[in-house]
């Protein structure tokens, strides 16, 4: 027992004790309903709660994950992260990119670009509800396309349709990330790049990207989770529907959960959703951790 | 809540059938519509709290668990009052209850004009008597409910109410919940008599042979389309079309002379397929419509179901009639802008569209409002159709002074004065036969006979089970999700064959997906 050891062991002591307030919190709010949710799905759970559950092990687990309605929503899901985040982070910095030219006025489109962060999910989706709708919807009219089925109805179009909103909300913040960032780039290096002659397009390419790369990462993995987390718009535009088409993973989950009132679905969904989160995750910083300077 | 024109304004609940998919985006819509509208409050009311849904919260859940054993203890005390219909209904303890008045709770859907009418009739039984004194929960709805109840039933009984206002088509999940008491024992014990009531209204509740509720908000779908534009296209207004065939006639005529784009508008709901087997006199499920025992399949494949894929895919693939949304009302503002005069909806949307119509904002439109046409030429002597709406029904949790007092409020809402009030506030189809000569709803019949349509026309029903209506706990995936499915699929362009081999194949796996976990 040197003084050296009790030194450590008292500090330790004293770290976990700080940690403690957190790790309750979130033992109580995180792990605890993560387990007994991965508990859930080992029975097949009755509509109501007093009434007895069949306990079938990872039957229920297997039956689920291997079937095709399980994999169609999943692929849906993936669909939908590829409609949206790749191109909200292009338009994202293509606006941010045009709001940092000194240009007279200029504050007030960048206000315009950036108003999209104060509309809630059901205001963006009201206002497109109204917008795609057949019968009086402006854009309806707009293409020829008034009455019969509706572009929400119509299963080709109605997943990139939620995707549309879904860009169009999330534009207001990716700007003002990408606008952020943006600003706070080293001038001097900047500078020295014009200096030796370089185009304004080899500047973006091989200066302003690589510099915005932390930002971007994060915008991707943020753009991900929301993306397989979208709930919101399918909800108020078209509930899964039509015939599936915009039926992603959590909206299949709450379905299950709160429409169908079968707890021992939604769980095993739920689980997937969170290891699915969980490799994803892993995998960008795996992949960006090689790609991403951090070096300012 | 009379308009000035006389008519009523109801939004109910109902009228966005099916709320848990249906609330959001209708009511978005009106929201986003109310510009051109009379009553801004109307709309909004529903559409704000409806956008806003109910988290499963997690201190319900702690508090409920804490209540668990509460109430397990509770329910050891009062053993009797719990059981079956063969239990004895403690008829008259809240007359005899030491401590009076006796407090019970109830929970339901209505908003706008209905929740005003609720509101209104149960002050008034408040102040009748000092027995019972009954406060109201208001859960948004029918969906909202549903999710209600089942987080207070994971908590033991403390947290349900006493009176539950539930959605027709739920009925057997509350069945299979064994959380309520039949009114069966009540109408046992205190010689309860429905005479006076529309025998298909009281007919939906019984299953199994047992009476679970008593009927209070109901409704039927109608056919809704604009006189002018039939006399336009060369057609008898005063004769709107009765059936499949006249319809189809109706719709050749309005798009080749050239009266609208569209003959009609089918709008995709699994109630119209479901009624349309209930006119042709055939059960849309096994087991006589599941009301001989547990459902296990389908029964719509059958040659009455096939010619009415047939009819509807043709009517369709032939641009006679367009295919709308199932959430959102786009068949009836079809009506309004022209693009197709005529199309099916529940009656109780008549009070709204009358309440759009007299704004002045659709000058051309002169409504018509008739009986469902049928799905053949010659009417099915079995044939009728089944309400939709919600019952009331009493909550298995309470003390006996609680249950009887539940049961005293329920009679006074189906009484013919509450359904006269009720009926003329709301829209809905009145349940007794009484309240159709007394006031306030003699007057709004006068001035609106539109309003008559649903009550006759569930009034001609016969007692059979197909015209009971179909019952099944797997109500929620069947209809709106598997069923509407097939139809999204007729409407885009599928074979008839195709989209009803569909609806059987997700209708029987989600059948026998609830049935496995019961």
């Amino acid at each position: 027992m040197t003084p050296r050891f009790i030194r450590r062991a008292r500090e330790a002591a004293l770290g976990y004790l700080l940690i403690l307030p957190a790790i309750a919190a979130f033992g109580l709010f995180i792990f605890y309903p993560l387990v007994k949710t991965a508990y859930l799905g080992f029975f097949l759970a009755p509509p109501f709660p007093n009434l007895p559950s069949h306990y079938v092990g990872f039957h229920q687990y297997g039956q689920i994950l291997g079937s095709s309605d399980f994999r169609d929503s999943l692929g849906r899901t993936g669909l939908f992260v590829l409609y949206t985040v790749p191109i909200g982070i292009v338009l994202g910095l293509a606006l941010a990119n045009l709001a940092q030219k000194k240009l007279p006025g200029i504050r007030l489109f960048r206000t315009i670009f950036s108003s999209s962060v104060a509309t809630s999910v059901a205001v963006a989706s009201v206002l497109f509800f109204t917008l795609l709708n057949p019968e009086v919807g402006l854009l309806s009219y707009a293409f020829g396309k008034e009455g019969g089925n509706g572009i929400l109805a119509d299963p080709h179009w109605a997943l990139p349709a939620i995707a549309l909103v879904t860009i169009w909300q999330n534009i207001g913040f990716t700007f003002i990330l990408m606008s952020a960032a943006l600003q706070s780039l080293p001038e001097d290096v900047l500078e020295a790049s014009m200096v030796d002659g370089a185009s304004s397009g080899v500047r973006f390419r091989r200066i302003t990207l690589p510099l915005l790369s932390p930002i971007l990462f994060f915008a991707v993995v943020i753009g991900v989770i929301s993306g397989f987390q979208a709930f919101g718009q399918i909800d108020l535009l078209t509930q899964g529907g039509p015939n599936h088409a915009t039926l992603v993973l959590i909206y299949d989950l709450y379905q299950q959960a709160f429409q169908f009132n079968n707890p021992g679905y939604a769980a095993v969904l739920s689980v997937a959703l969170f290891f699915i989160l969980l490799v994803l995750t892993f995998v960008q910083f795996w992949f960006f951790q090689r790609r991403v300077s951090y070096a300012n | 809540m009379e308009s000035a024109s006389g008519v009523v304004l109801p939004i109910s609940s109902d009228f966005s059938l099916r709320p848990a998919r249906a609330a959001g985006p209708c009511s978005a819509y009106a929201l986003a519509m109310s510009d051109n509208d009379f009553d801004p409050t109307a709309t909004a009311g529903d559409g704000g709290l409806s956008l806003v849904r109910r988290p499963f919260s997690r201190r319900d859940l702690l508090l409920g668990a804490g209540a668990a054993g509460v109430g397990a203890g509770l329910t050891l005390l009062v053993p009797s009052v719990a059981g079956a219909a063969s239990a004895k209904f403690p008829l008259g303890a809240s007359k005899k209850s030491k401590s009076k008045p006796v407090p019970i709770t109830m929970w339901h859907s209505m908003t706008s004009a209905n929740l005003a009418t609720l509101t209104t009739l149960t002050n008034t039984f408040n102040a009748s008597q000092r027995d019972v004194h009954v406060s109201l929960v208001a859960q948004t709805s029918y969906g909202d409910t549903l999710t209600a109840y089942t987080t207070a039933l994971s908590g033991g009984t403390s947290k349900l109410p006493d009176v539950v206002q539930w959605e027709n088509e739920l009925i057997q999940i509350l069945i299979d919940s064994q959380s309520v008491v039949p009114a069966a024992s009540a109408i046992e014990a205190d010689h309860y008599s429905f005479s006076d009531f529309v025998p298909s209204m009281v007919d939906y509740f019984k299953v199994d042979g047992t009476q679970w509720a008593m009927p209070f908000n109901i409704s039927s779908q109608v056919l809704y389309y604009d006189q002018n534009a039939l006399a336009k296209a060369g057609l008898d207004p005063t004769k709107p079309p009765a059936n499949f065939d006249d319809l189809r006639t109706a719709a050749q005529k309005i798009v080749s002379s050239g009266t609208a784009k569209y003959g009609m508008s089918l709008k995709i709901d699994y109630t119209n397929l479901e009624l349309w087997m209930a006119l042709g006199g055939q059960t849309f499920l096994n087991k006589n419509n599941g009301r001989s025992g547990r459902a296990t399949a389908v029964s719509f494949d059958d040659a009455l179901g096939k010619s009415i894929f047939n009819w509807w895919g043709g009517m369709l693939s032939s641009n006679l009639a367009q295919s709308t949304s199932f959430t959102a009302f786009d068949n009836l503002l079809a009506i309004g802008s022209g693009i197709a005069p005529i199309t099916i909806d529940t009656s109780a949307a008549l009070g709204t569209i009358i309440q759009v119509l007299s704004g002045g904002q659709y000058p051309d439109v002169k409504l018509g409002v008739a009986p469902l046409p049928l799905p053949t030429v010659k009417r099915s002597k079995k044939g009728g159709a089944f309400v939709g709406g919600a019952g009331l029904y009493m909550v298995k949790k309470s003390t006996p002074a609680t249950v009887d007092a539940s049961w005293q409020f329920m009679k006074f809402l189906a009484s013919p004065q509450s359904q006269a009030t009720w009926a003329a506030g709301t829209g809905y189809v009145p349940i007794r036969k009484s309240s159709l000569a007394m006031a306030p709803l003699a007057a709004t019949l006068a001035g609106q006979p539109g309003f008559k349509v649903a009550y006759e026309q569930l009034l001609a029903s016969p007692i059979n089970p197909a015209t009971a209506g179909s019952v099944t706990g797997a109500a929620p995936q069947m209809g709106p999700v598997a069923i509407n499915d097939a139809l999204s699929t007729l409407a885009t362009g599928g074979s008839p064959s195709s989209a009803l081999a569909q609806a059987v194949q997700n209708a029987n796996s989600a059948i026998s997906s609830y049935n496995e976990r019961i």
